[in-house]
């Protein structure tokens, strides 16, 4: 039997919400890409941020 | 008086214009002379097919790095071309005008970011993903220092370059094409696929040139991540060593060993003729794109 002209529009359509949830899903994974480097270096940076670590002259004895 | 300024002028801009391709041509036969000494005691077959690295042996084979080149480069390529285009076509076709102009910035942020907090980045948190996630997923053992690795960093460095460009091409395909088509009843996707993604087939091409020179030549971010091994890769999650990492880690401990600069510099060539041949390929194919569109 062949497909009703509306089964093809609602497959039409399907395509559409796939290809949109889809690119829509590619943003946001390069925006969290972002987030994550920003988010993690920043969670690993902040506990070791100090005034007295940027104030004083380096004096040796590393 | 008017005509001799003018013919300077048009002399002066000609001058100015040809400089760069010069300054190309300039530094292929610069580096080509300094690795001339390494050519008249390998053969370059041997320098470009020989996996034996061994300097202080005189063994100076290639292929471990330009194989580690192209397996970075692909794995990046593959990860960042459908997901930047899909994340264009979201930002230009779909997202609402507020998503847009807020994603806009994110995205030049992403790009301005040091290669050097991209490694660093890479080493906290995808090396080990994919040492202690994807690496027993899929059956095998790797520290994590692997061309995946190196591959998703690089990845995610193509992002803006690809994007930024695809969103520019999406941005000339006049409104009035799109309107058609929608008014023609297809779907906002068929119109984005048979009419945007079409007329800016080009544009994306070059998009995805542009981000393949990007990470051809991406050094500190690769080198971080990619373990730095001079072997063949096999698979994702080998080490593998870039051509660029191998010239950032040795160019500076070269001197006591002889013929080492030339090797380097024969490195630095090939890489630069890798480039330069790509760029050249997809100038062509950019051509008979225009064409066939035509």
């Amino acid at each position: 039997m062949k497909a009703l002209p509306g089964g093809r529009i609602a497959g039409r359509k399907r395509a559409d919400v796939f290809f949109r949830v889809l690119a829509a899903v590619s943003a946001a994974a390069v925006l969290l890409s972002l987030l994550l480097i920003l988010g993690t270096i920043l969670w690993k940076a902040i506990p070791a941020l100090s005034l007295s670590m940027l104030t004083p002259t380096p004096k040796g004895d590393f | 008086m008017r005509l001799l300024k003018d013919t300077l002028a048009r002399r002066g801009m000609g001058i100015v214009t040809a400089l760069p391709g010069l300054l190309v041509l300039l530094i292929v036969v610069g580096l080509f002379l300094k690795s001339k000494a390494i050519l008249g005691v390998q053969p370059l077959s041997q320098l470009l097919f020989s996996s034996a690295w061994h300097p202080l042996k005189g063994e100076f084979g290639l292929l471990p790095f330009i194989t580690g080149t192209i397996w970075v480069t692909v794995t990046a390529l593959v990860l960042a071309v459908p997901v930047s285009i899909l994340a264009a076509v979201y930002l230009s076709e779909y997202a609402p005008r507020w998503v847009r102009e807020s994603a806009k910035p994110v995205i030049d942020l992403l790009a301005g970011l040091p290669s050097v907090v991209y490694g660093v980045w890479g080493v906290i948190l995808v090396v080990p993903f994919v040492g202690n996630v994807l690496a027993p997923l899929a059956g095998v053992y790797s520290s994590g220092y692997s061309i995946l690795a190196g591959g998703i960093v690089l990845a995610i460095m193509t992002f803006p370059t690809i994007i930024h460009v695809t969103l520019e091409v999406f941005s000339t395909v006049p409104a009035a094409l799109r309107d058609a088509s929608l008014s023609l009843g297809a779907t906002k996707w068929e119109t984005t696929r048979h009419v945007v993604l079409r007329k800016g087939a080009q544009g994306i091409l070059a998009a995805s040139v542009l981000g393949f020179s990007r990470a051809f030549g991406e050094t500190m971010a690769v080198l971080m991540v990619v373990g730095n091994v001079p072997l063949v890769p096999r698979s994702l999650f080998d080490p593998g060593y870039p051509l660029p990492a191998l010239i950032a880690n040795n160019y500076g401990e070269m001197m006591s060993v002889p013929r080492y600069d030339a090797a380097l510099m024969m490195a630095a060539l090939v890489l630069m003729l890798i480039v330069l041949f790509f760029n050249v390929l997809a100038r062509r194919t950019l051509i008979r794109v225009e064409r066939r569109v035509r």
